[in-house]
């Protein structure tokens, strides 16, 4: 929390949570066939979170510089879940898409507006 | 409906558990002691036994279910009961010291709840919930350190050698290949092998690299409750180590067979037309099996002794006598052709309490020798698999022989004495330079073979010149049939004498030919075959089987296609498992085999049969000849290739 705004921590960086956080779950299958019928039978061996594009209005020059400093590489993101329990996942940065709109609020913070990170989530559960 | 059964019906399958185990076991005793506080001691060194869930108040808890009970030090530690393990306090170490009646390369030890123990202040991680430790000595001690400060360390097990197992957690794949061969003829008996791929956390590959070949690799797959048999592989090469993933391949004890036989064996039964017969066979199923390596699992049953049964059995004076001379030559082959051949039902009423001779032998990790026909074990619906397809080859209803390739044997060497013989120089056939795997010599009181070759009587007459034909014997009475009886030769022997039955397999050596030459008349001698007789030896006699313009008669085929007599002649209990029922049940199997992919069963075995529920509504029965079991991804599929029928 950063005041009363809900936040996520990526790489060790507190981040405001994001107007746009839904988070869903994809079913993760092996061993497909598909039958002489067309039908698909598989194993259903676990769920990963499906790929999430987190958007934000406007974040701080801080929290952006913490954002930009991803490499790609993969990272822990820490957030609350559907259930509201707070979870550790390993994630990849994929995409920063940002405007250069730039404003400075009355206190002389820079804030930057209309940004989306692309994040793939890469662990799988049982 | 067990397990396996319910989710192969689902389109969405719960994954299976695979278990493979990789263990290079010593020999040594172990003894432990525990120092520390702790909950509970147990018995260690029971590895194949589960842990006893026991209810924990200090824990976790336990659940509601009545699947954890509470500790009870006066319940003994068995397979039912399960064990309990050395159990520490949430949060505290463990300490386990061991002592070994020998000394020992490694021990590895088990256990649940523990980040890592420490020996001789190393760590090994416990991450895959064991570790194989260096030790090369008789004694250590052992730190079991704690997951967390809320986990209690549980330690399950500590054994002398290599324990490592591969499960769902840290299998990359593992592709088992179970094999048999359902050909009609010249059927193999081929190797199943499993090929696994398995992520390591610790760095193995010092220790991979000593592992010596023929180290078992058990695997098994299923449901927790539903698993499948153990089948047990053995290292065919050394593992390979790289980026922390090791690469096994290990096959079936089928690759043991893969030498020459000890001996030319020539084994002596009644007829192949009794209950007996089909025992004889059977036992030297087993003395080839045994002597290859692949033993009883009951040691009681073992032996490598040629003396194959009891020697009381005596033969009534009907029906024919056969030897068979297995030479000495690959035992896969022979086994193979063996097992090939006795694969028929039975008139009702001649063999007591059978009806059928089924006699088989399958490996694929659990080596069985089957006697029964089998029955529909299986259900396999065509709408739940894929990629399939049919195929139908060529009748086979002859079997082709060219003439030229037929020239004489002349491994008996022996020459014709004044008295009785039956071994003679050039008395057996040979087709392109292997012996005929039979001669067949006709009895006048028998019919049965009339319908078997009909034909070459005409072809093969040179006995009708011998002198010492008897007159009962008329042109023709000499038989000499091609077929592939493993490497061996048949001799039938005439009906009428009162010879004894000698339940023995001998190794054959050009020693024995004298032994042969005993009287029939006399008494019976239990280290000796006693197998001469007038009619007999004229018969064998013969070395010119067919000389001369005889010799040129023989026909460019023979025809063995539909064969309309048996010898099912109940009077005479003389029911003919070989040739003729034999070749009569080969040339019947079916022609059509087909394969498909579908999600796979790790219980099915080479040579069972399963119900194929077409998708047009009819059922058929099949025998599995392959199956490749895939594992991969966490997921499970497989590939089966059948012959129609029950083969």
């Amino acid at each position: 929390m950063i005041g009363v705004f809900n936040t996520i921590t990526i790489d060790g960086t507190e981040i405001y949570r994001g107007n746009d956080f839904t988070l869903q779950r994809e079913n993760i299958y092996a061993g497909e066939i598909e039958t002489c019928t067309g039908k698909r039978c598989a194993d259903l061996v676990g769920w990963r979170y499906a790929d999430l594009t987190i958007s934000w209005d406007a974040l701080p020059q801080d929290q952006l510089n913490a954002i930009l400093a991803l490499t790609g590489e993969q990272v822990n993101m820490t957030f609350s879940n559907e259930a509201n329990e707070t979870v550790t996942e390993t994630v990849i940065p994929r995409a920063l898409t940002s405007t250069v709109t730039r404003l400075t609020d009355p206190q002389g913070h820079v804030m930057w507006k209309n940004l989306q990170l692309q994040i793939q989530f890469i662990e799988a559960h049982n | 409906m067990t397990t396996i059964d319910l989710e192969n019906a689902k389109q969405i399958r719960q994954p299976m558990d695979v278990i493979i185990q990789v263990l290079m076991e010593e020999t040594a005793t172990l003894t432990s002691t525990y120092t520390g506080e702790k909950v509970a001691d147990g018995v260690l060194n029971q590895p194949d036994w589960e842990m006893r869930k026991l209810a924990d108040l200090q824990w976790n808890g336990f659940e509601l279910d009545g699947s954890a009970v509470l500790y009870d030090s006066t319940v003994t530690a068995s397979a039912a009961n399960g064990k309990i393990g050395v159990r520490g306090n949430i949060g505290q170490p463990v300490t386990v010291s061991v002592t070994a009646s020998a000394s020992v390369d490694r021990l590895t030890v088990s256990a649940t709840g523990c980040r890592a123990v420490e020996y001789n202040g190393v760590s090994y991680s416990m991450r895959n919930g064991y570790a194989i430790i260096p030790i090369g000595g008789t004694s250590a001690v052992f730190v079991f350190q704690p997951e967390t400060d809320t986990k209690r360390v549980e330690v399950s097990d500590i054994r002398p050698g290599v324990q490592m197992r591969i499960t769902n957690d840290n299998l990359i794949s593992a592709v088992v290949s179970l094999r048999s061969d359902l050909s009609i003829l010249e059927p193999t008996l081929p190797e199943s092998e499993i090929n696994i791929e398995a992520y390591m956390d610790e760095d193995y590959s010092e220790l991979l690299a000593s592992i010596p070949d023929e180290t078992p690799i058990t695997y098994q797959a299923g449901y927790p409750g539903d698993m499948s048999p153990l089948r047990k592989f053995y290292l065919a090469e050394q593992i390979t180590w790289a980026d922390n993933i090791m690469s096994i391949h290990a096959v079936d004890a089928v690759h043991l067979l893969d030498g020459d036989s000890k001996a030319d064996i020539c084994s002596y039964m009644s007829t192949w037309t009794r209950q007996s017969s089909l025992r004889s066979v059977t036992e030297i199923l087993r003395v080839f099996l045994y002597d290859a390596g692949i033993s009883y699992e009951n040691p009681d049953r073992q032996s490598s002794s040629y003396i194959i049964y009891d020697q009381t059995a005596q033969r009534d004076d009907r029906g024919d006598e056969w030897i068979t001379l297995y030479k000495q030559s690959s035992v896969r082959d022979i086994i193979a052709k063996l097992t090939n051949y006795l694969h028929q039902d039975l008139p009702s009423g001649l063999f007591s309490n059978r009806t059928n001779v089924w006699l088989s032998y399958v490996d694929a990790g659990i080596p069985t020798i089957y006697f029964n026909k089998p029955i529909a074990k299986w259900d396999v619906y065509e709408n739940d698999t894929g990629e399939g397809n049919r195929n139908v080859s060529r009748e086979i209803n002859r079997i082709n022989v060219e003439r030229s390739k037929l020239t004489i044997d002349n491994i008996g060497g022996r020459s014709k004495g004044s008295g009785t013989w039956i071994y003679g120089s050039g008395a057996f056939l040979q087709y392109d330079g292997e012996p005929m795997h039979a001669l067949y010599v006709r009895d006048s009181k028998d019919s049965f073979i009339t319908g078997l070759y009909e034909g070459l009587p005409d072809t093969i007459n040179g006995v009708a010149s011998n002198p010492n034909q008897t007159a009962t014997q008329s042109a023709g009475d000499v038989w000499y049939m091609i077929g592939d009886i493993p490497e061996g030769i048949l001799i039938r022997q005439l009906s009428g004498n009162t010879h004894k039955l000698y339940n023995q397999v001998i190794p054959w050596t050009a020693a024995h030919a004298t032994l042969w030459r005993q009287d029939y008349g006399s008494s019976r001698d239990d280290q000796t075959l006693t197998l001469t007789g007038t009619s007999f030896e004229e018969h064998l006699t013969n070395n010119s089987y067919g000389s001369g313009d005889n010799q040129a008669n023989i026909k460019e085929e023979i025809i063995v296609g539909k064969i309309g007599t048996r010898g099912d002649d109940s009077a005479n209990n003389n029911y003919e498992l070989y040739p003729s029922g034999a070749y009569e049940s080969l040339l019947q199997r079916s022609n059509i085999t087909g394969s498909f992919t579908w999600k796979g069963d790790p219980r099915m075995q080479p040579r069972d049969v399963f119900t194929f529920h077409r998708l047009d509504g009819t059922d058929e029965e099949c025998t599995l000849e392959n199956i490749t079991i895939t594992h991969e991804k966490g997921g499970t599929s497989a590939e089966i290739t059948y012959r129609k029928g029950v083969c």
